[in-house]
């Protein structure tokens, strides 16, 4: 079955519009992922409304392949211009930015490029020998586990979330309530709807995902107002070759950092950002040289690239198998699934393993095309100067109408987007974590319909009643509780410290 | 207006939010509300503690370190925290201004549908901001309305919206 699978799966991308798809996923993924501040969570925002009337693979092969394709983009105007494209590239900075410096851009760019596609198909080969060794586990499970599975990715997303611990669990309930808008799938009792036909369907999550980050980006980079990038493109004294052998010199790092990136990856609520940083961390203390970090090592740029690859496929378990998602690109990656018909749980691993079989597939394809395409431009993004916002804020905000409006032909979409928009920016200026907002939303459907099947099934003391779910809750209550425990001790370390 | 006052306009919002959602969802029944009503507490809960806090305290003592809490070990590497941003003299009215774009291309295409909108807007921007010369930015609104045009409309088969004064126009 398991053979089978692999080949049905491989078999689905090998139709013309499934390769068009990739290759224009790619594409678009690169020229995002290079913008400044649009990473992969805007680039897959706006292809939401894309994602209908086509082969399921190929429209998994578009969204996929491009969000893959972000991560690359990132690292290039981390490394060239000292501006992350996304969170999760701010480790590239470090050393990346100082080659580029010295005149070692395409170097960097090449050795970026290489460690992301070893990260990456490290992930894939992760993502396809895990199925068998989670797919009893996830049969063994009932509705009791899996709500508990889902309050766990709750609370572990809001403690690891960015800034603060309270706003990122005000922004996670947020999101929950907004998930409760429309129709009550269990009783059928129309809620907070207000009288509107329209709140009556519910909040579409794709609409809402486009507001609240590609539309909140724009108003974020009008207020920002200055040239994005701005710089001097100076000689370069190394090629793109050398930075493919140094990927391939440094082979344990490469292995070390992408085993990081599938760990992190598949911990729920820890994204791709903390991974980065963490590899970057990891290299600097192994290294035998670690002074030369910060000043344009090239072991600087490989770690968090080979991380940030093999994150997805490491991402994709939990969101697969438990429709938990390991971060914020995969929670909206989740909303994509759904809005393919695609839903996550022990189904995935079973009837539709050739689905998840052309996910890796599409994995090891995106990154091979990503690869190929990065250093073919690399020399080229070397030497690009310059880019502007004001040509880039009418055009992608049109986009993000038209992508709302298109969702479900509806032009109160547009205002929900707009809505949206402005509530992403003041969640991103006061620092109330829009991840968290959207895991919360992808969740909260999970936690209700598994509430009242338990409820029904169990009865009212089914955590008590239920072993593995009991076990499950105080494994939740620590999990949250120990971060709290760290930070009290150390405060009062702190304080002793300074008694003394 | 300084970030904490700022912080605790929100902060209320949020609280007057919380607690609407609260009040509504006490009237659904039992299996209805049996999710959102606890949801609404806790949010009231935690709000009410953050604006405690935000007023109490200078600093954010619940912020955690992730690689720490991770690793249960202190990161070596300098990593700069990442702290509200310094605001320029300039901002709220960038922001104003920013928040009116937005709604006034929303009223366009309310107003005229979505091409009309997006042509209108983005000659408009261009011109506006100097990027380009009247007569380019026309010219590249119009090719980029004629892209997206194509896309939506003729490849993904999109029944276009003609906004409300059409039926006033054409009659």
């Amino acid at each position: 079955m398991m053979f089978e699978a692999i080949f049905s799966g491989l078999a689905a991308l090998a139709t013309p519009q499934a390769m068009l798809f990739m290759l224009i996923g790619v594409s678009y993924g690169l020229m995002i992922g290079i913008l400044p501040g649009l990473g992969g969570i805007v680039a897959i925002a706006l292809l939401l409304p894309f994602t209908y009337g086509h082969e399921l693979a190929a429209t998994l092969a578009l969204l996929l392949g491009a969000h893959i394709a972000t991560i690359w983009g990132g690292s290039v105007t981390s490394i060239l211009f000292k501006v992350p494209g996304a969170a999760k590239s701010l480790a590239l900075v470090f050393d990346g930015h100082p080659m580029t410096q010295q005149g070692h851009a395409s170097r960097a760019l090449g050795a970026s490029a290489t460690a992301a596609l070893l990260g990456g198909l490290m992930g894939a080969v992760f993502l396809a020998f895990s199925i068998p060794i989670v797919r009893p586990i996830m049969l063994a499970l009932g509705p009791s586990e899996y709500l508990m599975m889902a309050l766990w990715g709750l609370t572990i997303i809001a403690t690891f979330s960015e800034g603060s611990l309270l706003k990122g669990m005000i922004a996670t309930s947020a999101g929950i309530m907004i998930a409760y808008i429309g129709m009550d799938p269990v009783s059928g009792t129309p809620r907070f709807w207000f009288g509107s036909v329209y709140l009556l369907d519910g909040i579409s999550f794709p609409v809402a995902m486009i507001g609240l980050f590609a539309v909140a980006e724009m108003i974020k980079l009008f207020v920002k107002g200055n040239a994005m990038i701005d710089r001097v493109a100076g000689e370069e004294k190394s090629s793109v070759l050398d930075g493919v052998k140094d990927a391939f010199k440094h082979w344990w790092l490469v292995v070390r950092s992408s085993l990081l990136g599938l760990w992190v990856g598949v911990l729920p609520g820890v994204g791709a950002s903390v991974g980065g940083i963490a590899a970057y961390a990891q290299a600097a203390q192994t290294s035998k040289t670690p002074e030369r970090f910060g000043k344009g090592a090239v072991e600087g740029v490989i770690a968090p690239d080979a991380t940030l690859g093999a994150n997805e496929g490491g991402g994709l378990m939990p969101t697969l198998a438990f429709g938990i998602p390991g971060g914020e690109s995969m929670a909206i990656l989740l909303v994509a699934f759904l809005s393919m018909g695609i839903v996550p749980g022990p189904q995935m691993l079973t009837t539709e393993l050739d689905l998840v079989f052309s996910m890796v597939w599409i994995i090891v394809i995106a990154n091979i095309v990503t690869t190929l395409i990065g250093l073919a431009i690399s020399s080229r993004l070397a030497r690009l100067p310059t880019l502007n916002p004001n040509v880039m804020i009418p055009l992608v905000l049109s986009v993000c109408f038209f992508g709302a409006f298109a969702t479900r032909g509806l032009v109160e979409d547009v205002l929900v987007a707009a809505f949206f928009g402005g509530i992403g920016y003041l969640m991103d200026k006061y620092q109330y974590s829009r991840a968290n907002f959207v895991i919360g939303m992808v969740l909260a459907e999970m936690i209700e319909r598994n509430l009242h099947i338990s409820l029904g099934l169990y009865g009212d003391l089914f955590i008590f009643t239920r072993p593995i779910t009991l076990v499950m809750f105080i494994f939740i209550i620590i999990t949250t509780a120990l971060p709290f425990i760290r930070q009290q001790r150390a405060e009062n370390a702190q304080d002793g410290n300074n008694k003394i | 207006m300084s970030r904490k006052f700022q912080e605790n306009v929100i902060a209320i919002i949020t609280l007057v939010v919380f607690c609407a959602y609260l009040i509504t969802a006490l009237s659904f029944g039992p299996n209805a509300r049996l999710v959102p009503l606890p949801i609404a507490t806790l949010g009231i809960f935690l709000v009410l503690i953050q604006i405690i806090r935000q007023n109490l305290s200078s600093s954010e003592k619940l912020e955690l370190d992730l690689l720490s809490s991770l690793t249960g070990t202190t990161n070596k590497v300098a990593i700069t925290e990442k702290k509200p941003p310094k605001e320029n003299p300039h901002q709220l009215e960038r922001e104003i201004r920013a928040f009116m774009f937005v709604a006034t291309f929303v009223g366009l295409i309310l107003l005229a549908g979505p091409v009309v909108a997006v042509f209108v807007f983005a000659s408009g921007f261009f011109i506006l901001t100097s990027y380009y010369a009247p007569i380019k930015a026309i010219w590249i609104s119009a090719l980029f309305c004629l892209a997206l045009y194509i896309l939506f409309v003729e490849i993904l088969q999109l029944q276009l919206y003609h906004g409300i004064l059409e039926p006033l126009i054409i009659g």
